[in-house]
């Protein structure tokens, strides 16, 4: 270079000093775009039609204020280097509109809980027994309530006192699904101290459980295998229903009005316009079958409009074709096999265990003392 | 003025001025404007445009030296 020439000298000060705050802006830059594909916005709303279920679900759930990367990639360079590159197929699925409708789940290459899940949750903490209040109304005029109160016996604690439901975390329960959804469990093995597996099988499965599968498949027990909705929950219009009655968010004074929200929105419809459009027709009802009420409650019967519509939004998504049924929610037992996909159905595999089958009775899991009282 | 007319009196000069005013702009704008989080594919061009700015800049860094050897 001919660096007596001043002009070249200071053309290639200028270079080297834009090349050195270019680094900088670089790091900054490149920091905000992480930060961007990091954040909720990203993505939930970019790639909109394919995510608008999940998005919207996940707005209402008790992890609205968790960021989608917290549970799908979690912290440390390697998972966020897998992910970005794991994404990169998805971009041209979902541009060439390739993708699944609806989204197949359980996600694959989900990080595990304890890694996720686990750094905000400690499974250690004992919970004790957790007492649950269900209010629930009936389709009829005066939109009869019923209470049921059910007490859960969460449990849990340190691995060695560890008890009732969340002794599956403090364990080591390893078990082995044999259908993409996991909800066929064809072998269980619980750790015992001396690092041994005492072993369950599906009797009608034992052939299905070999070596290979066994080593290749086997998944270790963690809180996304009962709590695989905690977060894009699909609640039906009538759980919705009832919850909003039950906060006073929908006057339950109004009469039919649980009937008429289910009919307006059970089963689902085609589009959200057409749910809207249904939903709005409930004042047309009031103004003609009940005048009375329609003159003195008109604010009653406009704010339960909105909350339907609310309601609407949240179960309506006819372009992923995703209802409040598409996705099994393993907790509990109510819709879906859940703790039963392996309680009362796995027999002991050791020869001196005679065949005992996992323990299925209602009183491991609940207790029914305050429903008698 | 005579000064930088002298430092940019070539389009490699040039370019490389207007890729680096570029990306202080982008890097600003990012930093104050909420409008990327508003409409994320505007996001995504507008964060992606750093790097893609940097290896530009790069590239014309690399040529400009190639040319002063002339």
């Amino acid at each position: 270079m001919q660096m007596n020439y001043r002009r070249h000298r200071e053309k290639l000060l200028f270079l080297m000093f834009a090349g050195a705050i270019g680094i900088i802006l670089l790091v900054i830059g490149g920091y905000q775009l992480i930060e961007f594909m990091d954040s909720t916005s990203f993505c939930g709303r970019l790639c909109h039609e394919v995510m608008y279920p999940e998005y919207t679900a996940y707005q209402a759930s008790p992890h609205s204020r968790v960021a989608c990367t917290e549970c799908h990639v979690g912290s440390g360079a390697d998972y966020l280097v897998k992910s970005k590159i794991s994404g990169i197929p998805l971009i041209f699925t979902t541009i060439a509109g390739n993708y699944d409708r609806p989204i197949p789940t359980p996600v694959e290459n989900l990080r595990p809980a304890r890694e996720t899940c686990e750094q905000c949750h400690r499974p250690e903490r004992f919970a004790g027994d957790l007492v649950r209040v269900h209010t629930t109304y009936a389709a009829d005029e005066t939109n009869t309530e019923k209470v049921d109160t059910r007490i859960l016996r969460v449990g849990g604690g340190e691995s060695e006192v560890a008890q009732d439901i969340h002794w599956h975390i403090a364990a080591k329960v390893w078990y082995l699904p044999i259908d993409k959804k996991r909800q066929e469990i064809a072998w269980v093995g619980v750790e015992d101290e001396a690092g041994g597996l005492i072993e369950y099988v599906d009797p009608d499965k034992v052939a299905e459980v070999t070596p290979q599968r066994l080593a290749e498949k086997k998944r270790l027990m963690d809180c996304v295998d009962c709590h695989n909705r905690a977060t894009h929950i699909f609640r039906s219009p009538e759980e919705l229903i009832d919850m909003a009655l039950a906060q006073g968010k929908i006057d339950k004074t109004l009469p039919y009005i649980k009937k008429l929200g289910l009919e307006a929105l059970d089963p689902p419809n085609p589009s959200l316009e057409q749910a809207f459009t249904k939903v709005e027709a409930l004042e047309e009802f009031y103004r003609t079958s009940y005048p009375q009420v329609y003159q003195e409650r008109r604010e009653a019967i406009d704010k339960a409009i909105e909350e339907l519509k609310e309601i609407a939004r949240l179960t309506t998504f006819p372009k992923m074709k995703v209802t409040w049924k598409t996705y099994i929610d393993n907790l509990g037992h109510q819709e879906s096999p859940g703790c039963f996909r392996c309680h009362g159905k796995l027999v002991a595999a050791a020869d001196d265990q005679e065949g005992e089958v996992i323990d299925a009775d209602c009183q491991l899991c609940h207790y029914f003392e305050l429903q008698q009282k | 003025m005579r000064y930088l007319r002298e430092i940019f009196d070539d389009w490699l000069t040039r370019a490389a001025g207007i890729n680096f005013v570029l990306i202080v702009a982008l890097v600003m704008f990012n930093v104050f404007s909420d409008l990327p989080e508003r409409y994320p594919l505007f996001g995504v061009i507008n964060f992606s445009m750093v790097p893609i700015l940097f290896i530009s800049g790069g590239i014309i860094f690399v040529l400009a030296i190639l040319k002063s050897y002339e």
